[in-house]
């Protein structure tokens, strides 16, 4: 079991700013995924960790121990690609064994520690098949048990998932994690899906244009977002801007709406207010904190969600989501008045 | 509902096939048929003369040495050549790509009396012996070898394969030996293909150097013996084929350097 720093990680490529102050812990087994649009420097971060790219300044720690000199072949650090990275001129029992060739271990070792991998992905039987010769999600099992052979100290696995299918894309998902867990391997699984992210970390770091946003569990950050962007990113939010005024209320188009956050905040900072659409009630006309009327409805099942324009917009394309569930709202049809009630206690308020 | 579809034959597609059999066949077969006749009707007394004649046999040898040699050296040179370029300078594409191709803007006789300075300066041994030729038939075939490496190169995920090779602990010989020149096959039989065939048919720098490789004992057979001419040029087109076959057999045989094809699904 292996514990992961990276200390204060600086890179730039010319003017371009890659990662700035990039700081995080990872303990021993856990599940870590970097979280980010392109080119929030998620993969660079990963790469530096791998040995690929060269930090201008910081430190990456294994085990308390700086390796930012060490060269990647040197590091024993399992990787999976978003490009498929078999390798071609070998069978699929060939490219697993190939890490255990490398390190010189008995040929009846490496046979049987790799056979053993494609057995653990679900590959029984696909020994001498060439990779042009199996799927893309075969491809990546086959990827993700070549870098499980060498018992590496840190998986590391860039955006593996991205190129295939929805539905092979969560079933593989869903075995990288038990992998994981029964091997109890410290990884860091790199992404944009925010999806994924949540579904399978254990914490999440979240970057944005090289910076990182929140470092939090999967819970953390998408119920109590550290800063707009996370909010906007991580799940959908709703969108307000409003003063604050005296005793935590936001003066949101003419109403005056209660909202913890807004305590935070001096009396008059204008601020954005974030709110999730499940942190949204819809109660009759002149309940609630903002009057609204009712665009449309969408039924999902367990859920109804509902497109509400607030009555304090002039642009009639504004409007504000609200999923809510039970009977009570069936009666609810497009054109009826209602109030929109936001969660106190939810609400992100972030000074603009 | 079946299908009432008339079948149409493609006339058009074989007649573009058939005129371009005859183009490239009727040479061949009326140097065939001149190859093997004589004053007293079909013979083959062309390939007779040839066979007897030592001079042939030295000639053959010359530009097979000669072809062997270019072949490895060239080799030596552009594989790491576009390696690097490809891994660690790829701004430095264009500018290979058009340095490969600088030998064809120079007359041979400028780049022989050129070279020819060079050389005394540098390696002044290698001026009394043929083998002063290879240096300028790896410079002649520079742009066939490095096109043929650099398809072979793009068809690559080098930067994935080589990061993947390095995170299992492969150090770069190992990566190179192992992983990347496997994959590379049938690009560096291809490159070699045609190294060879660009040393077979040099004619003009030979020539100029005064040494009696393949291509100037045929021009040399041809002023006194026609038929004999027409034998020559008839052998070395099938050995040129069936180089061909062979590096095709080979290719196959190895696995051909197969790229992975992006397939989703399980």
């Amino acid at each position: 079991m292996t514990t992961v720093r990276v200390e204060n990680i600086r890179k730039t490529y010319g003017d371009f700013v890659a990662l700035e102050g990039l700081t995080l812990d990872m303990a021993e087994g856990e599940f870590v995924s970097f979280l980010g649009p392109s080119g929030c420097g998620k993969t660079t971060a990963l790469r530096i960790v791998a040995g690929f790219e060269f930090a201008d300044s910081g430190s990456v720690l294994i085990d308390g121990t700086a390796i930012d000199t060490m060269a990647p072949n040197r590091r024993n650090m399992g990787m999976v690609f978003q490009n498929y990275s078999l390798f071609p001129n070998m069978t699929a029992l060939e490219n697993v064994a190939f890490g255990l060739r490398v390190r010189k271990q008995p040929a009846e070792k490496v046979r049987s520690r790799a056979q053993e991998m494609l057995d653990l992905v679900g590959l029984s039987g696909k020994e001498r098949n060439f990779p042009h010769q199996m799927s893309g999600g075969q491809q990546q099992r086959v990827a993700l048990a070549r870098a499980l052979a060498i018992e590496p100290r840190v998986l590391l696995l860039d955006e593996p998932l991205s190129a295939l299918d929805a539905k092979v894309r969560v079933s593989l998902r869903n075995e990288i994690r038990a992998i994981q867990k029964e091997f109890g391997i410290s990884t860091i699984f790199v992404t944009h899906d925010q999806e994924e992210a949540l579904t399978i970390s254990d914490r999440v770091a979240v970057l944005s244009q090289g910076r990182l946003e929140q470092f939090g569990s999967p819970e953390e950050i998408y119920r109590r977002p550290a800063s707009a962007f996370v909010a906007g990113f991580v799940g959908e939010s709703n969108r307000f801007t409003g003063t604050v005024g005296a005793g935590g209320i936001v003066d949101i188009g003419g109403s005056a709406v209660r909202l913890d956050a807004a305590a935070a905040h001096p009396a008059g900072t204008e601020v954005e207010v974030l709110v999730r659409p499940e942190s949204t009630v819809l109660r009759d006309p002149g309940e609630g904190d903002l009057p609204a009327t009712i665009i449309s409805q969408q039924f999902q099942g367990a859920r109804t969600r509902f497109l509400v324009h607030p009555d304090y917009q002039s642009d009639p394309t504004a409007t504000v989501i609200s999923d809510v569930s039970g009977t009570r709202y069936d009666e609810l049809a497009a054109g009826i008045a209602v109030g929109i009630e936001i969660d106190a206690k939810s609400a992100l308020v972030t000074a603009k | 509902m079946s299908d009432t579809r008339r079948r149409t034959i493609p006339f058009g597609r074989w007649a573009v096939v058939l005129g371009c059999v005859l183009f490239f066949a009727a040479p061949l077969v009326a140097l065939a048929l001149f190859s093997f006749t004589s004053k007293a009707g079909w013979s083959t007394d062309a390939y007779t003369a040839i066979a007897k004649d030592p001079q042939f046999w030295k000639s053959v040898g010359l530009s097979l040495t000669l072809a062997v040699v270019t072949t490895a050296l060239s080799l030596l040179l552009m594989v790491p050549t576009v390696l690097w370029v490809h891994m660690r300078a790829p701004q430095y594409r264009s500018l290979v790509e058009a340095i490969t191709l600088l030998v064809f803007a120079v007359p041979p006789i400028t780049l022989v009396i050129g070279a020819t300075g060079l050389l005394l300066g540098l390696v002044p041994a290698l001026l009394g012996t043929p083998f002063v030729l290879v240096p300028f038939y790896i410079v002649l075939s520079f742009a066939f070898t490095y096109r043929a490496l650099d398809t072979g190169v793009k068809a690559l995920d080098l930067r994935t394969l080589t990061d993947a090779a390095q995170s299992l602990g492969a150090g770069p010989v190992m990566t190179v030996t192992r992983v990347i020149l496997p994959n590379l096959r049938t690009a560096i039989l291809g490159a070699a293909f045609l190294t060879i065939t660009v040393v077979l048919g040099e004619y003009v720098l030979s020539s100029l150097f005064l040494y009696n490789t393949l291509p100037v004992y045929m021009a040399d057979v041809g002023t006194t013996q026609a038929q004999g001419a027409a034998a020559l040029a008839l052998m070395t087109v099938l050995f040129t084929w069936l180089l061909l076959i062979g590096v095709s057999v080979v290719s196959r045989r190895l696995g051909g350097g197969r790229v992975t094809t992006t397939i989703t699904g399980a």
